[in-house]
């Protein structure tokens, strides 16, 4: 019983993966109000934070690590920090989008220096904590009832906001309708932190971080 | 991540506070002075500046050591990881969801040469290091007295631009540990209620079952 329910997720966040989940539109005074409830899943910038990280990795390998991130006109800056205080990592993505080109790796240290780890950093702390640009396309409920707020810009990934009563509850990020991310916000928010993110990025190669808000200004 | 292992296993030589007498003018005094301590515990308080934060990262935590080569390195907030070394065994644990977990990001065998490295250090023979080159600094224009290690290796060089060990006024001893990289901030590691050559019951040294 317990194993079925431990691979229950998996089972959840694969299904998620196969198609963009359809919406039943909201009209009228719901839908603004949705809306700006769903921004509130995003910290209004400019804005500093201090996050400690716990990586669940595949083949069962973990780490732990701090996490200093900002963003504002310059763009999304990023440092991972050992338990020590060694920086390890360091980037900057410049406002304007995600690209290659407008991604500054001023520090990768081994392992850190892999690949499209850079990239994919960049990636996991732009939708846990920026706010997709301009209004959502689509404001609505999923089949199962949850409501939503979606952006789809031109050649971007879409992002689905989820709301409780009680305010955004999860985003999810799809690209080509297969979803990339889900990122669950616990806790209450304050001035658009939230005590804990739990980001899963599913499929091969995915991964889990566990991330609870130290500090932010 | 290994180097980040070497700061943290480095920062276990000490506690206590202030400068001056004769043990740290040079090397052998700090090898006659080092011999005479044989157990410490201390708390410690971590503050990293960086230039994006106007507040630092604060962490606190604890360390034990018993000589010969038995350590624990624990930091309990914010980030909750534990380094325990008894004898030859070696485990580096991270809190999680209220349990204590390996940490698989630590290479076993590359912590086992650092901790070697380590215990020269611990036995005051800082001129022995092949990983630094050692330089010792009397006091001076308000600086206390210290020994500075700068990497002979440029690819830690790169990390780790050099690290200052500030010895206190108990012979053997130091009061805190400042790590510098070029050009992004210290780590400043103060040491605090530190107890000398009081008995360390082993399980200090064993991951907590």
């Amino acid at each position: 019983m317990m194993r079925a329910l431990a691979v229950l997720p998996v089972f959840v966040l694969c299904a998620a993966c196969a198609h963009l989940p359809t919406l039943s539109p909201l009209a009228g005074e719901d839908a603004a109000g949705a809306a700006t409830r769903c921004r509130q899943a995003f910290p209004p910038q400019p804005w500093r934070a201090t996050h400690t990280i716990i990586a669940t990795l595949p083949f069962g390998n973990n780490g732990a690590l701090l996490g200093v991130t900002a963003a504002g006109p310059e763009g999304l800056h990023a440092i991972l920090l050992s338990p020590e205080g060694i920086r390890l990592f360091e980037g900057v993505q410049a406002s304007g989008g995600p690209g290659r080109a407008s991604l500054d790796v001023r520090r990768a240290v081994p392992p850190f220096e892999r690949g499209a780890f850079a990239a994919s950093l960049m990636a996991d702390v732009g939708n846990a904590f920026l706010s997709p640009p301009g209004a959502p396309v689509a404001i609505g409920k999923y089949a199962s009832g949850e409501t939503i707020c979606r952006w789809s810009p031109p050649g971007g990934e879409t992002t689905d906001v989820e709301l409780d009563a009680s305010g955004p509850r999860r985003i999810r990020t799809f690209r080509n309708l297969h979803m990339t991310r889900q990122i669950e916000l616990l806790g209450d928010a304050q001035a658009g932190f939230f005590p804990g993110v739990r980001l899963v990025v599913p499929g091969v190669g995915g991964y889990v971080l566990d991330m609870q808000l130290v500090d932010h200004e | 991540m290994r180097w980040a292992l070497v700061i943290a296993c480095l920062c276990a030589t000490g506690g206590a506070t202030a400068s001056p007498p004769a043990w740290h003018q040079d090397w052998a005094g700090l090898r006659k002075a080092a011999a005479t301590v044989t157990t410490i515990e201390t708390s410690f308080v971590q503050t990293r500046t960086l230039k994006i934060l106007t507040r630092p990262l604060v962490s606190r935590g604890i360390m034990a050591y018993r000589r010969p080569n038995d350590l624990r390195w624990e930091y309990q907030s914010p980030l909750a990881t534990l380094l325990v070394v008894h004898g030859t065994n070696v485990r580096r644990l991270i809190k999680h969801g209220g349990a204590w977990v390996t940490d698989s990001s630590a290479k076993l065998e590359a912590m086992k040469v650092v901790l070697g490295e380590i215990n020269l250090w611990l036995d005051g023979n800082f001129a022995a290091s092949r990983t630094f080159r050692p330089e010792l600094r009397p006091a001076e224009k308000g600086q206390p007295a210290h020994v500075d290690l700068v990497p002979v290796d440029p690819s830690l060089a790169k990390i780790i631009s050099r690290i200052a060990i500030i010895f206190a006024e108990r012979p053997g001893t130091v009061s805190a540990i400042d790590i510098f990289e070029e050009g992004e901030g210290v780590t400043h590691i103060a040491f605090e209620n530190a107890r000398f050559n009081v008995a360390i019951p082993d399980d200090r040294f064993e991951p907590p079952r």
